[in-house]
């Protein structure tokens, strides 16, 4: 395959063709009509057929989850080779431009733009494939704890996704305001997950779309929480939380349901190893997610963030690997006892989320790392860096705003 | 009697009253390695820690490290196991 789209979609229509067939198997399976055979060799035929159905079923439903990702990959990368291709040939232009006339700086900014675009759409290609590879593994791993190099953790340990869960209480989706100063992420990688829900909670708005999206059951004694996957809304039904799983004020709460239902829907190894926030916010919002990145001399577009942040949209930000055993220490502004700001020093988390609080006039940007309080990078809470430590630390910033 | 926990990069686990929180995991020179950092912030202990070296937690307990792994994912992940005070 190789990166060619063409070749990513044959095999992705394979894949859906060959779910397709498990699943109408499956079904075929059920529909064997053995209602007059009665007896003990019965009773061993229905259970084994009922077996074998569920088992047909989850194969061909995997199949088809594989090609439905394979699918997705391709148009991925269709869209960014369309880019790839239109920056590559403003770039031209913007050298053919200044060659003739080599004070031309509208020229000059042409070829910086198109640098820049050409090594986005180069880098977001390479976040899709990395992300298809994720979905990939997670349906490989969720089902072969005993193929070489994917059994993990060790021999005799509890496998992940079989860590028990605890019960949720009953009466989130009410009225109370939910505080993202009240989040902690537990054992469970997905900062990329709770920094967009923490970004959510600091807004009335986002505490209302999150509301929107739960409904509590009595009935059943859990919640309905709805999730926006490709433009749909698609619902799970959550009535436990992961052990060792995101806690608020140290018990499960509204980030525990959600992180619940992102299981469910990821499966758990997608959940766990690490994410992007932008996926997160669209998976949370239903809507289209922009993406800010600082790969190039040309730096962030700031006046774009402070637009968003201004409008009250959820932002998110993503630091690169951490120098110093995964972490990056730097000097920061938090409010001490008295109230008035103190200068500490603190670790920022390397290949990490923070929830974006604001951004200050003079650039510093204000921060909230979901591991919650107490913890050992920084204590909790908001916490203030510059922009130059902000740049030189975070990579991209997922933003549910348009920049206006 | 011991305690198993499986944490991946970029995470923390409470452990009783302790605080932990893998930094970073991999394999250098020396072999498989966790940078644990225990405690709350600011009072927080760095390590370094390596099978069959443990190391004793402020409350007395020794924490060891069994395996990183697995190869392939996009972060490493470490398997810790907490035992008694000896």
């Amino acid at each position: 395959m190789n990166g060619s789209p063409g070749q990513v979609r044959a095999a992705a229509t394979i894949l859906t063709t060959a779910g397709e067939i498990g699943m109408t198997s499956s079904d075929a399976i059920d529909g064997l009509d053995v209602e007059t055979w009665e007896g003990s060799a019965a009773d061993g035929f229905r259970d084994r057929r009922q077996k074998l159905s569920a088992e047909v079923d989850h194969h061909g439903t995997d199949l088809m989850r594989a090609g439905l990702t394979l699918e997705r990959y391709a148009g991925e990368m269709e869209a960014c080779d369309t880019e790839i291709a239109a920056a590559r040939t403003a770039v031209v232009q913007g050298w053919d431009a200044w060659r003739a006339n080599p004070i031309d700086v509208t020229a000059l900014t042409l070829i910086a733009k198109s640098m820049n675009d050409l090594s986005v759409a180069a880098h977001k290609r390479e976040q899709f494939a990395i992300h298809a590879a994720d979905q990939l593994y997670a349906l490989i791993a969720s089902d072969s704890t005993n193929l070489p190099g994917l059994t993990w953790p060790p021999a005799g340990w509890p496998p992940a996704p079989s860590l028990p869960t605890v019960p949720i209480p009953g009466g989130l989706d009410g009225t109370s305001p939910y505080d993202p100063l009240d989040v902690s992420q537990g054992s469970i990688g997905d900062c990329y997950l709770l920094a967009s829900l923490m970004a959510l909670m600091q807004t009335d708005e986002g505490d209302q779309l999150l509301r929107d999206n739960l409904r509590w059951d009595p009935d059943r004694g859990g919640y309905w929480v709805t999730l926006h996957v490709d433009g749909k809304e698609v619902v799970y039904f959550v009535d436990r939380a992961q052990q060792n799983g995101a806690l608020e004020n140290g018990d499960p709460g509204i980030v525990s349901i959600f992180e619940n239902a992102v299981n469910q829907h990821l499966q758990f190894n997608d959940l766990n190893d690490g994410g992007w926030p932008a996926d997160a916010l669209e998976l949370l919002t239903g809507k289209d997610t922009k993406v800010y990145e600082d790969r190039t001399l040309l730096g962030w577009d700031w006046d774009d963030i402070r637009d968003d942040v201004r409008d009250g949209d959820q932002l998110v930000a993503a630091t690169r690997e951490g120098k110093k055993e995964g972490m990056w220490p730097v000097e920061a502004q938090r409010p001490g006892p008295d109230g008035t700001m103190q200068t500490v020093n603190v670790d920022i988390v390397g290949s990490h989320a923070y929830t974006i609080v604001s951004v200050e006039k003079n650039g510093d940007v204000v921060l909230m790392n979901p591991w919650g309080r107490d913890n050992g990078a920084d204590g909790g809470g908001p916490i203030r860096i510059s922009e130059d430590d902000f740049t030189r630390i975070f990579h991209q910033i997922a933003s549910t705003g348009d920049g206006k | 009697m011991s305690d198993r926990i499986v944490l991946e990069a970029g995470t923390q686990h409470l452990q009783g009253e302790v605080r932990l929180a893998v930094t970073d995991a991999g394999t250098d020179d020396a072999g498989p390695y966790a940078a644990v950092r225990i405690g709350s912030f600011p009072a927080t202990t760095d390590v370094r820690l390596r099978t069959g070296v443990p190391h004793q937690l402020p409350d007395g307990r020794m924490l060891h490290l069994a395996g990183v792994g697995p190869v392939g994912r996009r972060r490493p992940s470490v398997a810790l196991e907490i035992t008694a005070a000896p």
